[in-house]
This record gives C-alpha cells, sequence and structure tokens, in this order.
C-alpha cells in the first residue's frame, strides 16, 4: 500500500466513525469534522424526505396497472357490472312479457301435440273474425275447428301469399306437411286471475 | 429475497411479479429517495423519479442478464432515470468536469476557498458552508462520501455507484481531493 493509499485508507476510515489514533491528526480531524456535517446536512435532507409508504406504493400500482405492467386484482377483473347488467336486462324483459311461466303454462305459447301455433287472446272470436278476413284475401280457405275452453283451432294450406300475411300479423307458423295449423285460446282462468 | 430473485419473479410476471415489486419497493425505494433528494431533487421530483425507476425495472426485468450484481443494475436504472429526469427539465449541467490528474494540484491551488472563514466561524460551520458548496457542485460525490460516512463497504458502494471495488475505491479517493478546495483551510481554525 502506497502513503498515498494508506492516507486515503485513514480518511475515510475516520469519515465512517473508526479514526486510526496512529493516522495523521490534521486529516483525522478534517474527516470527524466532514463526518458531522455529512450527518447534519443527511438529516436535513430527511426532513424533506417523502417517505416510501404504503400511500407511495399504491401510486407505483395504479401507474403500473395502467401501463399494463401489473394485473389489476381479480375482483376487478371479472366482468361483474356488465354481468349484472345483463342479469337485470334480462329480468325486466320477463317481468314485461308476464313473468316467469310455469310448467303447465309452457306449451301454451307454441306447439303441442298436434304442433298448432297457439295464440293467446283474450277475444279468441274477435280476432278469428279479423284472421279470417286477412286469410281468405289472401286467398285461403281456413276449416275452423271450436274446441273446448273456448279454443279455435284453424287449419289451411301454408301458401306463400297466407305465410305472408301471418308474417305481417308477426305470426310465423310452422308448416307441417304443407299445412299451417293456429289455435285461438283465452288466457287460462288462473293466468286472468294473475 | 435477494435482489436477482427479485428480478427472477418479475420476469415471471402475475403473483410473482406483484410481490417482488412490493419486495423490491420496501426494500429500496427509501434509499432511492434519499439519493435523489440527496442529488437536487424536490421531494415531488424525487418521487417521480422513483415511480419512473420502477416501472423501468418492470418494463426491463426481462433485459436482465445475470452478468453483474442485480443491485447495480437497479441502481443504474436509479441512476439513468435521475438523469433522464434533470435532462427532460432542462436542468441537467455537466457539474463535473474531467480533470487530468496532472493539473488537479494547479486546480487545488487555483481554486479559492468558496466560503470565506473567520476566525469565529468554528470548524465544523467551516466545513458544513464547505460541504453545502461541494454538494451542490458535485452532488454524486456527496452522496458517496455520506454511503462512506454510513460504513458501507467498498463493494456496497461500488453496486449503488455502477463501479467496480478498484474503481470505487479510486472514485472514493478522488472525492477527498475533490472536496479539498472546499473543506481544507477549515482546519487551519484549529491553530487560532
Amino acid at each position: 500500500m502506497t502513503t498515498e493509499d494508506l492516507s486515503d485508507a485513514q480518511w475515510l476510515a475516520a469519515l465512517a466513525g473508526q479514526a486510526d489514533p496512529a493516522a495523521d491528526k490534521a486529516g483525522n480531524l478534517q474527516a470527524a469534522a466532514l463526518r458531522r456535517a455529512l450527518q447534519a446536512r443527511r438529516q436535513q435532507i430527511e426532513q424533506d424526505l417523502p417517505q416510501a409508504d404504503a400511500a407511495l406504493f399504491q401510486q407505483l400500482q395504479f401507474r403500473l396497472r395502467r401501463e399494463g405492467l401489473m394485473k389489476p386484482p381479480l375482483w376487478q377483473q371479472l366482468p361483474v357490472w356488465g354481468l349484472a347488467a345483463s342479469l337485470l336486462l334480462g329480468a325486466s324483459v320477463l317481468l314485461q312479457q308476464g313473468g316467469w311461466l310455469g310448467a303447465e303454462d309452457a306449451d301454451r305459447l307454441r306447439g303441442g301435440s298436434d304442433q298448432a301455433t297457439m295464440l293467446l287472446v283474450n277475444d279468441p272470436e274477435a280476432r278469428l273474425v279479423e284472421l279470417l278476413a286477412g286469410l281468405r284475401a289472401a286467398g285461403a280457405s281456413p276449416q275452423v275447428e271450436r274446441q273446448a275452453g273456448g279454443r279455435i283451432k284453424l287449419q289451411m294450406a301454408g301458401d306463400p301469399a297466407v305465410l305472408d300475411y301471418l308474417a305481417s300479423q308477426r305470426i310465423e307458423p310452422q308448416l307441417v306437411q304443407g299445412q299451417v295449423s293456429l289455435i285461438l285460446s283465452p288466457p287460462s282462468a288462473k293466468a286472468l286471475q294473475k | 429475497m435477494d435482489e436477482e430473485e427479485i428480478i427472477k419473479c418479475i420476469c415471471i410476471g402475475g403473483r410473482s411479479r406483484d410481490a417482488a415489486v412490493k419486495t423490491l419497493y420496501y426494500d429500496q425505494a427509501q434509499t432511492m429517495l434519499r439519493f435523489f433528494a440527496s442529488q437536487g431533487a424536490s421531494a415531488d421530483e424525487a418521487r417521480d423519479i422513483l415511480q419512473n425507476t420502477m416501472v423501468k425495472i418492470v418494463r426491463s426485468a426481462a433485459s436482465f442478464n445475470g452478468d453483474g450484481a442485480a443491485k447495480a443494475w437497479l441502481w443504474q436504472i436509479a441512476r439513468n432515470c435521475l438523469l433522464d429526469f434533470h435532462q427532460q427539465n432542462s436542468r441537467m449541467s455537466r457539474r463535473e468536469v474531467t480533470v487530468i490528474p496532472e493539473k488537479w494540484a494547479e486546480l487545488v491551488e487555483t481554486t479559492a476557498a468558496p466560503q470565506v472563514c473567520s476566525a469565529a466561524m468554528d470548524i465544523d460551520a467551516c466545513v458544513a458552508a464547505g460541504l453545502a458548496t461541494f454538494s451542490a457542485a458535485m452532488p454524486e460525490r456527496a452522496f458517496v462520501l455520506g454511503l462512506q460516512m454510513d460504513g458501507l463497504s467498498i463493494d456496497a458502494i461500488g453496486q449503488q455507484i455502477g463501479r467496480s471495488i478498484a474503481a470505487t475505491k479510486e472514485y472514493l479517493s478522488q472525492c477527498r481531493k475533490k472536496i479539498q478546495p472546499f473543506i481544507a483551510h477549515c482546519v487551519d481554525l484549529l491553530s487560532n
């Protein structure tokens, strides 16, 4: 170790608070004074120094998420709000349509054993008159059969003109062997009570 | 979790990354804030530079190839972010000039003492005044002298300033020389 190296080492040791008694006295005094000055300056800096606390860490997390470098918490990743909105919309549509239907009501809207299209109407006779007028104008000759419970069944050939007319009435019947069957039914007494 | 493991976990992503970022933050953030403040950054600026540093570490963790100390790599990013910040704010100035060693003695002789010291001024006040001027002129060197004052090993100081052990020894020696024009005259007060 050269004299200069030794001098450096002794001065730096004194700066670190471990002065060598054998070292140059002036050097030790200077290093000790500098140590006190550095400590005072450190205290001054610490007074204004921001703290690396949880709040600052949260800001960092936010920035990392914003830059796509960190995933948001799981609960934020789930499409909870979208799901909730969809469920709410679905529920409101069901309510507008008259609520949930029981199993016994399920086949009253569409289909059935004879694969007829069932239309729930308040006054089947009045609706029959309207439909017959339209169907006859379309060239059809419907067979009308009155059934129990106030139901009226219409059966006719499923010609394009007939289907066009029914479509204009927002009725899309099922064609079975070229035939169209419609049943006009009043709402059940149970349904009316609701 | 040491620095190398932290970088590996950041590369893995997901929860490992979250945990690694948290560990890194609570291990290094306060020291980095102190470093930025000691280099002249205000409290708000130090927060911004810290955030930039952390983001850059996460973004470039994959580029760490394992050569050299991970801690030195982290601090290299911190120093670069500080430099970028100063450059962006047009406040960057090359405060330190390269001095040819042979010319150093001449510079010491021709550099006037930055503070007028009277006999009434005690050595502590004189050195504190000299240190304040030195810190403003060469903040990184003042910071390194602070690390030495803390009793850090040469290796630990080297990791923070991105130098090898030998280069750090030389840097500390240079720091001693460079502060002399600012405080050497203070010792004379002892004889008064």
